[in-house]
């Protein structure tokens, strides 16, 4: 007996080294991971230390605003440096240009080798901005979508409830300017290259796009698009702030944390602009809702704006994934969406627990627009930057007021050169 | 200010003091233009992100010191501020080494050509150099060290200081150096002991406007400094994110960063006028 039980333990023994062995043949492994600074990033790099204690892999994390790490990691990859594992890069933005540079090493491998992973949890539209050919390059870290910011003091006033609807959103912004009592009806984006992400609501709502849906074909110059540049126009014109031409979101944030318009929209990501007590003099009566819809119905999108990828010329990315897999699991995107950062997987916006601490009105108008079929807000090619440009000159045309006739002729020119770029982009 | 001083300006006739008088009002203008934004940066520092916006109480509100212990403590300056000191001071002080001999023999040898190709390294665009310097310098395994933002820096700062000294240099009469030759004392010797001196305001300009140079640089920070030699024109840019905009960190960070180079610049201000306005006087 005692013979059978040594031989037991002996048993275990073997067992237990045997697995421990399996689960650190990358143990020792160091990469280093090049990240943006979000919340996410915040969160997961508190975990860190629970992860080389689990993998044995060691993580040099380093930190950078969005402008350094876009300049940083285009450098690193320029030079072909081996030395980076993981990054994060902005799929809308950029996965074609960098597929197109072979900057990301396809992940495909990887996802079907960890079932666990569970990949169907993602909603579809968000995972979508990573592909590239049938291939996946790119994890989601979060994602954000336009939601409608309004004043619940000036709406009871009123007696107004959020607009549903373009004609809505019209007739509200009209009802609530009194720019002599410092109250605009209703502000966006105006600067023309930013505000090509958020005029997409309203382009989409009266039925327009910017491409065709095989990418090809531009389509800035369709009569559905010019309603929208200006409806887009009229609203800003008469019932914005001055100076609406130059703002980004920044601008719009703090004119709505400042208590001077009634209604904004942008990305839901911002909301901690405005409700908190330090940044903002209305922190306690902002109200969220879904994006009104137009004639042709909701136009706004659900956009994963940053990912995780592995550069093609990591030498390291069996454990890179290891960490992407972890840094992107439920659990820690349960985690994360508890801090502050609306995650990509289902299964976190199904859980109570995930959306506790955040406004529930918030959390409504999220789900009001997770039905939507579009997962990308602004041109899908290589030169973005250059297309968003070039569609910026009609938004503000349409803001500036000028006649039909002449919008009409700003968008056949924008029309051209963008299909220009197009035709470049996909030969 | 200087008028004071003279007995003439007493029976200066009404027009000329309606002159002056209107001189220094265009001074208070001008001023106000390039006053304002400092005021801003410094009043805002001490305020809640809300109060900042609030246009209606600009000097009415309750200071906080937040930001500045957020800029510390939450922000984590003080690495990068002993970065930024180390690299600027240290690039600086040997590109003097090597730039105010140079500009010597430049300037007494009549070495066009090379400072032709000096002046040529100033006007290629600094971006230029970064993926070569990035390649050679990951190569050598000097990325995120001081060593690699201080080559960088050197590069820029080099060329800086032998083209301001060149004319300095050839603005001392060849007699006194001749002078010193016939009493005995060596080429070395008589460059060190009495050409240096003479050039003092030279120097000091030169050697402040790299240093200013290399504490604003921005450029090679982003590409060739890391966790380890982060500058604080980096370190500012953490105060943007993706989703939020920390204003009043921003303006704290800010008065930080200009405060040192505004006190440098206060107390040698005599010298820099002097240094840059030598090569003119020469004609």
């Amino acid at each position: 007996m005692k013979k059978f039980g040594l031989m037991v333990l002996a048993l275990l023994m073997i067992a237990t080294l045997s697995v421990n062995a399996q689960s650190n043949k990358l143990a020792g492994t160091e990469i280093r991971v090049l990240a943006g600074s979000i919340p996410w990033t915040d969160y997961v790099k508190a975990k860190i230390p629970e992860f080389t204690q689990k993998t044995g892999i060691k993580v040099v994390l380093e930190v950078y605003p969005e402008e350094i790490l876009r300049n940083k990691i285009t450098v690193e990859l320029t030079a072909r440096n081996r030395d980076l594992d993981v990054y994060s890069m902005s799929p809308p933005q950029e996965t074609m240009l960098f597929v197109k540079n072979g900057w990301l090493a396809p992940i495909d491998e990887f996802v079907k080798a960890s079932p666990d992973y569970d990949i169907a949890d993602y909603i579809p539209s968000a995972l979508s901005g990573g592909e590239v050919g049938g291939k996946l390059y790119a994890i989601p870290l979060f994602t954000e979508r336009p939601v409608l910011y309004y004043r619940t003091d000036v709406f009871a006033k009123a007696g107004l409830k959020p607009p549903k609807t373009f004609d809505e959103l019209m007739a509200d912004a009209k009802l609530l300017n009194n720019p002599s009592a410092k109250m605009y009806g209703f502000v966006e984006r105006g600067a023309g290259n930013p505000a090509v992400t958020q005029f997409v609501t309203f382009l989409r709502g009266f039925g327009g796009d910017y491409q065709s849906r095989d990418y090809r074909t531009a389509t800035l110059n369709t009569p559905e698009a010019i309603k929208a540049y200006q409806y887009y126009g009229e609203i800003l014109r008469n019932y914005g702030p001055p100076g609406v031409l130059n703002m980004n979101w920044g601008e719009t944030s703090n004119l709505f944390a400042q208590g001077l318009v009634a209604m904004r929209i942008d990305n839901d990501s911002q909301f901690g602009q405005v409700v908190d007590k330090n940044k903002s003099l209305v922190w306690d009566k902002v109200g969220f809702a879904t994006v009104p819809a137009g004639p042709a119905g909701m136009g706004s999108c659900n956009v994963a704006p940053w990912a995780l990828c592995i550069p093609s010329y990591s030498a390291k990315k069996a454990a890179a994934w290891e960490f992407i897999s972890w840094a992107t699991s439920k659990e820690m995107s349960l985690g994360a969406m508890q801090a502050g950062q609306f995650g990509a997987r289902q299964s976190v916006w199904k859980n109570p627990q995930a959306t506790k601490g955040l406004p529930a009105d918030l959390v409504t108008a999220v789900q009001g627009n997770l039905g939507t079929k579009y997962s990308d807000e602004r041109p899908v090619m290589v030169q973005v930057g250059k297309a968003r440009d070039i569609i910026g000159t009609v938004i503000q045309a349409g803001i500036a007021g000028k006649t039909d006739a002449e919008l009409k002729a700003i968008a056949d020119k924008a029309n051209a050169e963008f299909q220009q770029l197009l035709d470049q982009d996909y030969k | 200010m200087k008028a004071h001083a003279s007995p003439s300006t007493l029976r200066k006739p009404a027009s000329m003091y309606m002159k002056s008088a209107g001189y220094y009002i265009v001074v208070y203008i001008i001023l106000l233009f390039v006053i304002f934004p400092f005021l801003w940066m410094v009043v805002s520092s001490f305020k809640t992100q809300a109060q900042m916006m609030d246009t209606q109480h600009f000097f009415n509100f309750s200071p906080t010191l937040r930001n500045y212990s957020d800029v510390f403590q939450r922000y984590n300056f003080t690495e990068p501020i002993v970065n930024s000191f180390a690299i600027a001071l240290i690039s600086t002080a040997l590109a003097l080494v090597l730039g105010l001999p140079a500009s010597y023999a430049i300037a007494r040898y009549r070495m066009t050509k090379l400072s032709i190709v000096l002046l040529i390294i100033r006007m290629i665009p600094a971006i230029t150099f970064l993926v070569p310097w990035y390649i050679i310098f990951s190569l050598l395994g000097i990325i995120d060290t001081y060593a690699s933002m201080i080559l960088a820096h050197m590069l820029v700062a080099l060329p800086f200081i032998v083209w301001i000294m060149v004319p300095y240099f050839e603005s001392i009469p060849k007699e006194i150096e001749e002078s010193a030759f016939v009493d005995g004392s060596g080429k070395f010797r008589t460059f060190l002991q009495i050409v240096l001196p003479l050039c003092g305001p030279g120097i000091i300009t030169a050697a402040i406007l790299s240093f200013v140079f290399s504490w604003n640089n921005f450029m090679f920070g982003i590409i060739l400094s890391g966790r380890k030699t982060k500058t604080l024109p980096i370190a500012i840019y953490g105060f943007l994110t993706y989703t939020d905009i920390n204003w009043g960190g921003l303006m704290a960070g800010s008065v930080i960063i200009t405060a040192p180079i505004i006190l440098i610049s206060l107390i040698l201000q005599r010298y820099i006028i002097k240094g840059l306005t030598a090569g003119a006087v020469k004609g």
